[in-house]
C-alpha cells in the first residue's frame, strides 16, 4: 500500500470544473502537490478561492473534473466511493469550522464513531482518555448542545486524533471561535500532532495559524502557489 | 453486527426524535385501526361459523330417503359426537273443520342441537324459546294452519291414525330454508309418536336425517368416514351461508369498516411518507460525516433502516395494542348481533398488524428515506451540498405496491379493492395536479397582492415542491376529516334509509286471483298500504337453449337445489325502479312485450351460467313455455319487498295458473285485522318476516356507529398527516424567519407572512379537499354501496373556510416557537 513511502498525499494536475463546457467555471486549475510524511501544510487564501473543494477531493470526498489524488499511494481514481471510505477509515481525521458533531450522540459517543468504523478494539477507553486529552474528561455524557463552541472544538479534537490517524485534514478550525477560544484549540491541535506525528493539511484563511506549519501554500484563482514567508 | 450497534444506540436519540415521533404514530395508528377492525372481524367470522350451525340446526345434518342405519348414530357417538334426528314427509291432518295437507317433522331427543325453536301460545303471538320437544302426544303447529283447520291451543288433530293435542305455535324453526313460501305448513310432533300414526310403511316417501355436533376434529373424522361409506341418496348437508338478508347487511358493514380502516391506512402511509422525507434530510450531515469517517454506504443505510425497523415494530406493537383495546369497543357496539357473547379472536390478527406494519412502513417510507444514500459526502465541508430528491415515481410504485397488498387483503373483494386502489391514485394524482397548478398560478397572481400576502404568497410560489407536497399533506388530511364530518353522515344516513321504518314486515302469498281485490280492501280498511300485488306462477326449469336439464350436472350446492326445485315466476309489463338492469334491456316498447322474453336475476343468472339471449324452458302446469332472456337485474334482496329470480312478458304467461303475493308493512295495532283476513281467506298465508328484519336493522344501526367508531383511526391519521406537513417545513421556516427578523421585520409582520402563507395554502388544500370528499363520497354511496348519492355544498364551505382557519391557526402555532429564537444562533447554525 505504500503506507511506508515518505510521500503521503499526492495530487496531479487536479482540476475541478463545474456547469458546462461554455459557461462553466473552473474552481481548481491543474493542481499539483505532494505532501512528505509528518509534514504540517496551511493552504492560505480568500473566501471562495477553492480552499474547501481542494481539501475535499484530496480526501477523497468527491471526485475531480481531471487529474488524481494519490493517498497512502493509493490512486484515488481507482477507487468507488466506498473504497475510498474504507481507506479513510481510521487513518485520515477531519477537523471541520462548524464541527460536525452528531447532535443527539454525547461527548463520549462522538469520539466512538470513528474508533468504531475502523474496527479499533476497547473503543470506549480509547475515547474516553482522547477526551480527557483535551480536557473533557468530566463532560463524557454532555450532548454537543450542551457544550459551548470551544468546548465542541475541542470534542472534535479528540475525535479526530482518537484513532491515531496518519494524516488529519482541518478546515479552517477557528472559524467558528472568537480569538482566545481559537487560539486555545489551536495550541491543542499542534500539541496533539506533535505529540503524534501526525501529518496536517490544514485550510485557514489565518497567516498567524499558517506560520504554524512547516510549509504554507496560497489558493488563488484556483491554482496553488507556494507562498513566501 | 455494527450496524446493529449503531442502531441500538440511536433508539433513545430516535425515541426523543420529532421525524420518528410522527412516524411511529402514523404506523401506530393505521397498524390500529387495520387490527381493531381485524380482532373485530375474526371474531364476528368465528361467531357467523357458529351461527350459521344454527341454521341447518346442528353441525352437519344427513339426509336420506331410506332410513338412517342405527350404525352411523353409533359412529357418530362413538367419536364424541352429539346427535339428534327427524322424519319428514308430507300428510293430510284433519279436524272437525276440514282437512290440510302439512308437511310433518317428527322430532328426536335433543333436536335441535345447535340454534332453538321459537313458540307462541296463539298464532302470530308473543314468541318463546321452546322447552325440548314436543311431549309424547302433542303437536306444534304452523301458525297458518290455526285458521286454516280453525283450530285452538289444546284442539285435537288427527295425524294418520294418532289423534294429537295441539300445544303450541311454532314461530321460528331454526332450520327451515329460507324458501318459505314452498313448504306446506309445519306440523312437529314427538318421534316416539311416528309408530302410532301408521303412516310410516317400506312403500310411503320420507326423509329420515341425522343431526350432528361436536368438535371440529370429531366432525372432520366423521364425515371422512361418511364420505367413505356413503350410499347414494344420502345428501350431507354442512355449515350453509346465514339468510341472504343478513348476509347482505353483514357484508356492507364490513365493507364500510374495511374502507374506514383502509382510509385510515392510505393516511397514514402520506404521514409515512412526509416523515420519512424529513427523517433523511435530517440525518443527511450525520450520513455525510460516517461516509467521511470511512463507512460504507451500506452501513450507513443498514444502520438507518434497522433503526426505522425498531421504530416500526415499536410502533407496530403499540398499534396493536391499540387495536385489540379498540376492538372491545367495537364489540360493546355490535355485541348484540352475536347475543351477549363473541367468541375471542384468534392470534391471526396480531400476525397481521406487524405484516401491515412492515408493509406500511416499506411501502411509503423506503424511497423517501432511501435518498440518503445519495447525500454528498462533501456536505460535511460545504453544507450547500444537496441530496438530490427521491423519485417521486418510485415513491408512488412502491406505495401503491404496498397499499394494493393491504387493500386486497382487507377487502377481499377484488372489484372493490380496484375501486379504492384506482381512487386513491386518482385522487393522489388530481390532489398533486390541483395543488402544482394552484402554486404556479399563486405565483403569477402575487404580484398584486399587498403586504404580508405578498411574502406569502411568494413564499410559497417559491418553493414549489415543498409546498405540493404540503398542500397535497394537507389536503389528504382535511379531506379525511371532511369524510368525516360531511360524507360520512350522508352515506350512513342512506345506509339507514335502505330499510326504512316501514319496510314490508310481513309477506302474504297465495292470494286467489279472485281475491286480490277483496284482500287490497280489506288490507287497507286495517290502515296497511300494500307495497304491490304480483302475480306468481310455479314452473320447473326443464332447458337452457337446447340443453335439457340434467340436476346431477350442476355441482352440488345452490345450482342443483335450485334446478331440483320449482321456480316461483311473475310476469309484469313495467319496469320497477329499484331493479337495475345490468345487462340487456326491459322490454319497455309495447311491441317487445308480445314476444317471449325474461327478466333474471344477475346473481342466479351467474349460478346457472344463463346469460342475455339464452333461451330457458319451464314446465308450467304441464305446459312447456320458452323465451328469451333480454335483461339481468339487479335485485335488493334486503329491500324486504317482493322479488323473482325470474320475471317474463305478459303475454307468455298468460292462461297460467297464478295465485298473488304481496309485502306490506303491518303496524302491531292490525294483528287481529290480519288474523280476522286469514280466517275470510283461509288459502292465504301470511309470512312474518319482523324478525329478520329486525335483525338486519340492528345490525345497520349497530354497524354505523361501529363504523363511526373506527373512523376515529382515520381522524387520528388525518391529525397525523397535518402534523407531518407542519413539521416537514420547520427547520427551512426556522432560517426564514430569522433572515426576516435580521432584515428588520417586527414579529408581528413575520406573523401576518406566515399567517398569509398558510391561510393561502389551507384554503387551496381545502378546495381541492372539498372536491376530493365529493368525489369519494359519490364513488363510496353509488359505486360501492350501491345507494343514491346527494351532494352536499357545505363540504366547499368547511372544506375552504375550514381549512384555511385551521391550517393558519395550526401553523402558528406550530412556528411559534421558531419566532422566540435569537437570529444569530440560528443563522450560525445554518
Amino acid at each position: 500500500m505504500g503506507d511506508d513511502s515518505a510521500t503521503i498525499l499526492k495530487a496531479s494536475n487536479l482540476t475541478r470544473r463545474v456547469g458546462g463546457p461554455d459557461t462553466g467555471l473552473t474552481i481548481l486549475d491543474a493542481i499539483a502537490l505532494e505532501v512528505p510524511r509528518g509534514e504540517a501544510v496551511a493552504v492560505l487564501g480568500p473566501s471562495g478561492s477553492g480552499k474547501s473543494t481542494l481539501l475535499g477531493l484530496l480526501a477523497g470526498l468527491d471526485a475531480p473534473s481531471a487529474g488524481d489524488v494519490e493517498l497512502f499511494g493509493q490512486s484515488l481514481s481507482a477507487l468507488d466511493e466506498d473504497g475510498r471510505a474504507a481507506l479513510r477509515a481510521g487513518r485520515v481525521g477531519f477537523v471541520f469550522q462548524s464541527f460536525q458533531l452528531v447532535p443527539g450522540l454525547s461527548a463520549l459517543e462522538n469520539v466512538m464513531l470513528p474508533l468504531e468504523l475502523a474496527d479499533r478494539s476497547d473503543v470506549a477507553a480509547t475515547a474516553q482518555a482522547a477526551l480527557e486529552q483535551v480536557g473533557l474528561g468530566a463532560r463524557l455524557r454532555h450532548r454537543p448542545n450542551e457544550l459551548s463552541g470551544g468546548e465542541q472544538q475541542r470534542v472534535a479534537l479528540a475525535r479526530a486524533f482518537a484513532p491515531d490517524p496518519q494524516l488529519l485534514f482541518a478546515d479552517e478550525p477557528t472559524g467558528n471561535l472568537d480569538g482566545r477560544t481559537g487560539a486555545a484549540v489551536i495550541d491543542r491541535l499542534f500539541e496533539l500532532r506533535e505529540e503524534r506525528g501526525t501529518t496536517l493539511v490544514l485550510v485557514t484563511h489565518d497567516e498567524a495559524v499558517a506560520r504554524r506549519c512547516d510549509r504554507r501554500l496560497r489558493m488563488d484563482d484556483g491554482r496553488l502557489t507556494e507562498a513566501v514567508a | 453486527m455494527k450496524a446493529a450497534g449503531f442502531a441500538l444506540r440511536a433508539l433513545p436519540r430516535d425515541l426523543r426524535s420529532r421525524e420518528m415521533r410522527v412516524l411511529a404514530m402514523a404506523l401506530a395508528v393505521a397498524v390500529g385501526a387495520l387490527t381493531a377492525v381485524g380482532f373485530f372481524t375474526d371474531r364476528v367470522d368465528r361467531a357467523m361459523g357458529q351461527r350459521a350451525t344454527t341454521l341447518i340446526g346442528a353441525d352437519l345434518v344427513l339426509e336420506s330417503d331410506d332410513p338412517i342405519p342405527a350404525e352411523w348414530d353409533e359412529r357418530a357417538r362413538g367419536e364424541g359426537l352429539q346427535t339428534s334426528g327427524f322424519v319428514t314427509f308430507p300428510t293430510v291432518a284433519a279436524t272437525e273443520a276440514g282437512s290440510e295437507l302439512t308437511s310433518v317433522k317428527a322430532v328426536g331427543t335433543d333436536y335441535p342441537l345447535r340454534g332453538e325453536v321459537l313458540l307462541s301460545g296463539s298464532p302470530y303471538g308473543e314468541e318463546r324459546p321452546a322447552r325440548g320437544i314436543p311431549e309424547p302426544g302433542t303437536a306444534w303447529l304452523d301458525p297458518r294452519l290455526f285458521a286454516r283447520l280453525d283450530v285452538e291451543l289444546g284442539d285435537r288433530i288427527q295425524v294418520g291414525e294418532r289423534d294429537l293435542r295441539i300445544a303450541a305455535s311454532i314461530a321460528q324453526e331454526p332450520d327451515r330454508s329460507g324458501s318459505l313460501f314452498q313448504l306446506a305448513p309445519r306440523l312437529m310432533f314427538n318421534r316416539a309418536d311416528l309408530e302410532s300414526t301408521g303412516l310410516i310403511s317400506e312403500a310411503s316417501r320420507f326423509d329420515d336425517h341425522l343431526l350432528v355436533a361436536g368438535n371440529p376434529d370429531s366432525l372432520e373424522r366423521f364425515r371422512a368416514w361418511i364420505d367413505a361409506n356413503a350410499r347414494p341418496g344420502l345428501e350431507v348437508q354442512g355449515v350453509e351461508n346465514a339468510r341472504p338478508e343478513m348476509r347482505a347487511a353483514l357484508e356492507r358493514a364490513r365493507a364500510f369498516l374495511g374502507l374506514a380502516a383502509i382510509m385510515a391506512v392510505i393516511l397514514a402511509g402520506a404521514a409515512v411518507a412526509v416523515a420519512a422525507h424529513s427523517l433523511a434530510a435530517r440525518e443527511a450531515d450525520a450520513s455525510a460525516l460516517l461516509r467521511c469517517f470511512g463507512a460504507h454506504q451500506r452501513l450507513v443505510v443498514t444502520t438507518l433502516l434497522l433503526r426505522l425497523s425498531v421504530i416500526g415494530v415499536l410502533a407496530s406493537a403499540v398499534g396493536i395494542g391499540i387495536g385489540w383495546l379498540a376492538q372491545n369497543g367495537l364489540v360493546t357496539l355490535v355485541g348484540a348481533w352475536f347475543g351477549d357473547a363473541l367468541p375471542p379472536p384468534s392470534l391471526r390478527p396480531v400476525g397481521v398488524g406487524f405484516a401491515a406494519g412492515l408493509i406500511t412502513l416499506v411501502g411509503f417510507g423506503l424511497v423517501p428515506v432511501m435518498r440518503i444514500r445519495r447525500v454528498p459526502v462533501m456536505r460535511v465541508l460545504q453544507h450547500s451540498a444537496t441530496t438530490p430528491e427521491p423519485s417521486a415515481l418510485a415513491a408512488l410504485g412502491l406505495a401503491v405496491a404496498a397499499l394494493a397488498v393491504l387493500v386486497f387483503y382487507q377487502a377481499s373483494d377484488p372489484a372493490l379493492a380496484r375501486w379504492i386502489l384506482l381512487g386513491t391514485l386518482g385522487m393522489l394524482l388530481v390532489l398533486g395536479l390541483a395543488a402544482a397548478g394552484l402554486v404556479r398560478l399563486v405565483g403569477r397572481l402575487r404580484g398584486r397582492a399587498v403586504s404580508g400576502w405578498r411574502f406569502g404568497l411568494a413564499n410559497l410560489a417559491r418553493r414549489p415542491r415543498t409546498s405540493t407536497v404540503q398542500m397535497v399533506g394537507f389536503g389528504l388530511g382535511l379531506l379525511a376529516l371532511l369524510l368525516l364530518a360531511v360524507v360520512r353522515v350522508d352515506v350512513l344516513e342512506a345506509w339507514r334509509n335502505d330499510v326504512p321504518p316501514d319496510a314490508p314486515n310481513q309477506f302474504m302469498v297465495n292470494v286467489q286471483p279472485d281475491d286480490v281485490e277483496a284482500v287490497k280492501a280489506r288490507l287497507r280498511d286495517a290502515g296497511i298500504e300494500p307495497a304491490g300485488f304480483y302475480p306468481m306462477i310455479r314452473g320447473r326449469l326443464r332447458a337452457i337453449n337446447d340443453d335439457e336439464i340434467d340436476p346431477e350436472a350442476f355441482a352440488e350446492g345452490r345450482a342443483r337445489r335450485l334446478v331440483e326445485r320449482e321456480f316461483n315466476l311473475s310476469w309484469a309489463e313495467r319496469h320497477r325502479p329499484e331493479n337495475e338492469i345490468v345487462a340487456g334491456e326491459w322490454w319497455s316498447d309495447p311491441a317487445e312485450r308480445e314476444r317471449p322474453a325474461l327478466s333474471v336475476e344477475e346473481g342466479i343468472a351467474d349460478v346457472l351460467g344463463v346469460e342475455t339471449g339464452d333461451r330457458l324452458t319451464f314446465d308450467v302446469a304441464g305446459d312447456e313455455v320458452t323465451g328469451e332472456v333480454t335483461n339481468l337485474r339487479r335485485v335488493q334482496w334486503d329491500s324486504f319487498k317482493v322479488n323473482f329470480f325470474v320475471l317474463t312478458t305478459p303475454d307468455m304467461l298468460d292462461g297460467a295458473p297464478a295465485t298473488w303475493i304481496t309485502s306490506y308493512y303491518a303496524p302491531p295495532d292490525s294483528r287481529s285485522a290480519v288474523d280476522a283476513l286469514v280466517r275470510e281467506f283461509p288459502g292465504v298465508t301470511v309470512l312474518n318476516v319482523e324478525q329478520i328484519l329486525e335483525q338486519v336493522r340492528s345490525i345497520i344501526r349497530q354497524g354505523t356507529r361501529a363504523v363511526e367508531y373506527v373512523f376515529i383511526f382515520t381522524v387520528l391519521a388525518g391529525i397525523v398527516v397535518l402534523v407531518a406537513a407542519v413539521q416537514a417545513s420547520r427547520d427551512e421556516r426556522r432560517v426564514e424567519i430569522a433572515l426576516l427578523r435580521t432584515l428588520g421585520a417586527s414579529r408581528g409582520r413575520v406573523r401576518s407572512i406566515l399567517g398569509a402563507e398558510f391561510l393561502a395554502l389551507g384554503a387551496l388544500a381545502g378546495l381541492i379537499a372539498a372536491s376530493g370528499a365529493a368525489l369519494t363520497g359519490w364513488a363510496v354511496t353509488d359505486r360501492v354501496l350501491n345507494l343514491p348519492y346527494h351532494f352536499n355544498p357545505w363540504l366547499f364551505v368547511l372544506g375552504v373556510g375550514g381549512g384555511g382557519l385551521g391550517i393558519a391557526l395550526a401553523g402558528l402555532l406550530a412556528t411559534r416557537p421558531l419566532l422566540g429564537e435569537r437570529p444569530l444562533a440560528v443563522l450560525r447554525r445554518g
